[in-house]
């Protein structure tokens, strides 16, 4: 600790210190902490949520009424008749639940979370897995293929365009999905799945080719030559040389992508439709805004929370990887 | 080295890769076509023609305007949040003993392996432990935790080219921190600052899970969008995917110039400008 003071002098040393203690403890340990704490206390909370949610569609209708009224085409008005009976619809669902909500008080949270959400966390989870998996196939090859372009200087180009669907969103993206299978709307079952897989996929493939990328930039050119010298067949060359050096680069692409597609909200709502409620994300976004059931939202999170950091370990297990390695040059390989 | 490769194994990459990018861009594509078609409901498919309807009713809409505005708002503070704190792990971590730098990090890197609908709920209580209420700001609170992390992790990669010995030699011949990091942090930091701005702008631009729970009552144009999609206009939709891509397109351009710049000021010494 005093390195730091000693490196980078007092001034600098102390600022340098706040902010890391204010993001370590207020942004990071506290909230979680908070969370897991929230998922069992008995506490009746409000849900403030759901009045703020219908003032907002109230404003929302108004807005609309308004401009039906200085609208005169009749394909907009059509348009706009919609979305005021779609507005006016969830108002009154909604005004239903503002009415005192049921209280269970005896029942603890964790109670009713084992009994009803397990099975929904397991598919999410598995879901999560298998889209993990998928990309980290797809992506190897890509981030290779980056490498050996970098000669070409079109290296930061290529990854930067690769970034420009980022700022789109998942939803945005999603909704890209859904026009381009699905152009009438309607998506019988099987499709659905294999579009929320395909979508689930693709918007995280830039956090899997990234680290995958930087990892295999760091190996060094002169040993594939070697080896190709050698005589190794390219399969050989990836399985042994490669493939070890990109372990870190592998984990956390895994780790990022797998947090990313558990906890999709946006992937599922736009690809099943407002009925997403076999879908644990979706649920956890619907206990916060609509039944202002925080109790049971936080012990969802949590177990989210949970099941995300252990598989975080057990991938880094899984490459023979500590944490640091993500970040550092490893010495050879194990 | 190139040409002893394997002509088969070059063309299986080769064809892996146009797909991979078909694969990214082809939805992108198809909506911006979407965007700009005659009929008010492109899904149905009957419009044929060119129309600038769903930007007409895009610029209409007081809420999405606003939205727009709001997510901008939300992606530049994060950027100008996300960067000083990012900045300021990687400086404190390479400096730490082993042990007390392994538990520090793993800390900092906590959000990443966590999805932003959870880490968005817990600062969501935890804030309104503390009497603040869901909005913008918080909305930047709830992404600040995972893009300082991804922050951080650049930096740090990028340390790892920066001999330490450096500034501690420069310290000895009486140098003071201020210019030590004027004179030897920034110009090695500054293309990965660029990246790293753009990736957090990126990150946030485009965020719903984590914005939806923080938001309360406000709105970014992304949520705004969700919270339209069973009978919204997809031509609204499809119109706004082409602004936000537009945003990116900027940002990704201005970044590119930046880095371009800095990374001509950096010391040639350095090897290679690695993410």
């Amino acid at each position: 600790m005093a390195e730091v003071f000693r490196t980078y002098g007092l001034r600098l040393g102390a600022v340098l210190w706040l902010l890391v203690a204010i993001w370590g403890i207020g942004l990071v340990a506290a909230p979680l902490v908070d969370l897991a704490v929230s998922s069992v206390a008995s506490g009746e909370r409000s849900s403030i949520d759901t009045i703020a949610e219908l003032a907002r569609l109230r404003d929302d209708l108004r807005s609309v009424r308004r401009t039906w009224e200085s609208t005169a085409e009749v394909e907009r008005r059509a348009d706009l008749d919609r979305r005021i009976r779609l507005l006016t619809d969830r108002a009154r669902r909604l005004e239903a639940r503002v009415a005192p909500p049921e209280t269970e008080p005896e029942i603890g949270h964790w109670a009713r979370f084992t009994d009803t959400e397990i099975p929904t966390l397991a598919t999410a989870l598995g879901r999560a897995l298998l889209a993990t998996a998928v990309s980290l196939v797809l992506c190897y090859p890509v981030a290779w293929a980056a490498v050996l372009a970098s000669r070409r200087r079109h290296l930061t180009l290529v990854l930067f365009a690769l970034a420009v669907p980022v700022g789109l969103g998942e939803l945005l993206r999603a909704v890209a999905w859904r026009t381009t299978f699905a152009p009438a709307g309607d998506l019988a079952d099987p499709i659905v799945s294999v579009m929320v897989a395909a979508a689930a996929i693709q918007v995280h493939l830039l956090f899997m080719v990234v680290p995958i990328h930087a990892a295999l930039a760091r190996v060094d050119r002169r040993l594939i030559e070697a080896a190709r010298d050698l005589g190794a067949s390219t399969l050989r060359i990836h399985a042994r040389i490669l493939l070890p050096h990109a372990a870190p680069g592998l984990a956390l692409g895994s780790i990022l992508t797998f947090a990313l597609a558990a906890g999709s909200l946006a992937v599922p709502r736009v690809v099943s439709g407002e009925h997403g409620a076999r879908w644990f994300a979706p649920s956890i976004a619907r206990h916060v805004s609509e039944t202002g059931d925080l109790g049971l939202a936080a012990a969802e999170a949590t177990a989210l929370t949970v099941a995300c950091l252990v598989l975080a370990v057990a991938a880094l297990r899984l490459f023979r990887l500590r944490l640091r390695d993500l970040v550092e040059r490893r010495r050879g390989h194990g | 080295m190139a040409e002893t490769r394997p002509r088969i194994a070059r063309l299986i990459l080769n064809l892996h890769v146009s797909l991979f990018v078909l694969y990214l861009f082809l939805p992108l594509v198809v909506t911006a076509i979407a965007a700009v078609r005659v009929s008010p409901d492109p899904s149905t498919g009957d419009g044929k023609g060119f129309s600038l309807h769903g930007f007409a009713a895009l610029f209409a809409d007081d809420r999405l305007i606003g939205g727009l505005v709001a997510s901008l708002a939300v992606a530049v503070a994060v950027v100008a949040v996300s960067l000083p704190l990012g900045l300021a792990g990687a400086l404190v971590l390479r400096r730490l003993s082993r042990r007390t730098a392994a538990a520090l990090f793993a800390l900092l890197i906590v959000p990443l392996a966590l999805p932003g609908l959870a880490t968005a709920l817990a600062t969501l209580l935890f804030w309104r432990d503390l009497g603040a209420d869901g909005g913008l700001a918080l909305a930047v609170v709830a992404r600040t935790g995972w893009t300082a992390a991804l922050v951080m992790l650049l930096f740090l990669v990028r340390l790892q080219s920066l001999d330490p010995t450096l500034e501690d030699a420069a310290i000895d011949l009486g140098a003071s921190p201020v210019l030590v990091a004027r004179r030897i942090l920034a110009p090695h930091l500054a293309p990965t600052a660029v990246t790293a701005a753009v990736v957090a702008f990126l990150a946030a631009l485009g965020d719903h899970d984590s914005a939806v729970l923080a938001l309360g009552r406000a709105a970014t144009a992304v949520t705004e969008i969700g919270a339209r999609l069973g009978g919204g206009t997809p031509a609204l939709a499809a119109a706004l995917a082409v602004a936000l891509a537009a945003a990116a397109l900027v940002a990704v351009a201005l970044g590119l110039l930046a880095r371009r710049r800095t990374t001509a000021a950096a010391p040639a010494s350095t090897e290679r400008s690695g993410f």
